[in-house]
């Protein structure tokens, strides 16, 4: 092998490669680190007291009037909401 | 007998290629790999082992031995150089659309982006991998065939 051969093994292209994937590891570790730093916060629901949930549901678009009423069997008493 | 062993490293070439296509290597190549650069290597590694093999074998009657062998050692640079340009086409991938679309508060934005940017650190990583393997493949035949020629 000839020196002047010997000058083609000392490329730097490689070694800068690899070192730019290093900084491409980092930066990844980096960002991650970054958004787990603030982890969404859950919003806080107000505690339900009701041991039975009513859900009526209807189309926006429909002309009707939707009540929902509501008896207890024991008194009689009925409650609307509308 | 360099032409020989040429032939040998290029059989065995073949092999791992094929082993690696049994493994499902290339499919993954092809998904990890967004900018697709690492098949641009692999073709140009596979047509400069081809002429190196035709520079092996007629290197005693072939009057451009010299500007073949130059033009072979400056395929494996440009090999090298494909593999960085791969690397940064990653860096930026990772870094370009990511983080337009964030919003802390919201998990699925945030896995959105990070599988964005785990594409772009895979294409980094996978041309990576693919030029340091091919380039050094490509110099084993190279150096065989100056071998060959300073025995002469």
């Amino acid at each position: 092998m000839t020196k002047k051969n010997n000058d083609r093994f000392k490329s730097t292209t490689g070694l800068n490669d690899l070192l730019f994937n290093l900084l491409v590891g980092f930066v990844f570790l980096f960002v991650v680190a970054f958004l787990l730093i603030n982890p969404p916060t859950k919003k806080e629901e107000a505690p339900k007291k009701a041991e039975y949930l009513i859900i009526i549901e209807w189309d926006e678009g429909i002309n009707d009037d939707v009540d929902l009423w509501g008896q207890r069997s024991t008194r009689g008493n009925s409650i609307v909401y509308s | 007998m360099i032409f020989l062993r040429w032939w040998l490293f290029f059989c065995l070439t073949i092999l791992a290629a094929t082993v690696s296509y049994y493994f499902g290597f290339f499919y993954e190549l092809y998904d990890k790999d967004a900018t697709k650069l690492s098949f641009v290597i692999i073709s140009i590694y596979f047509m400069a082992s081809l002429y190196v093999g035709k520079l092996t074998y007629d290197q005693r009657s072939n009057k451009r031995y010299e500007t073949g062998m130059n033009a072979s050692w400056f395929t494996s640079e440009v090999l090298l150089s494909l593999g960085m340009i791969g690397t940064v086409a990653g860096f930026i991938l990772m870094l370009g659309d990511s983080f337009g679309s964030i919003d802390t508060a919201n998990p699925e934005t945030l896995k959105e982006a990070l599988s964005s940017m785990a594409l772009g650190m895979s294409t980094a990583l996978y041309t990576t991998l693919v030029w340091l393997i091919l380039s050094q493949a490509l110099k084993i035949q190279l150096v065989n065939l100056e071998s060959g020629a300073e025995n002469d």
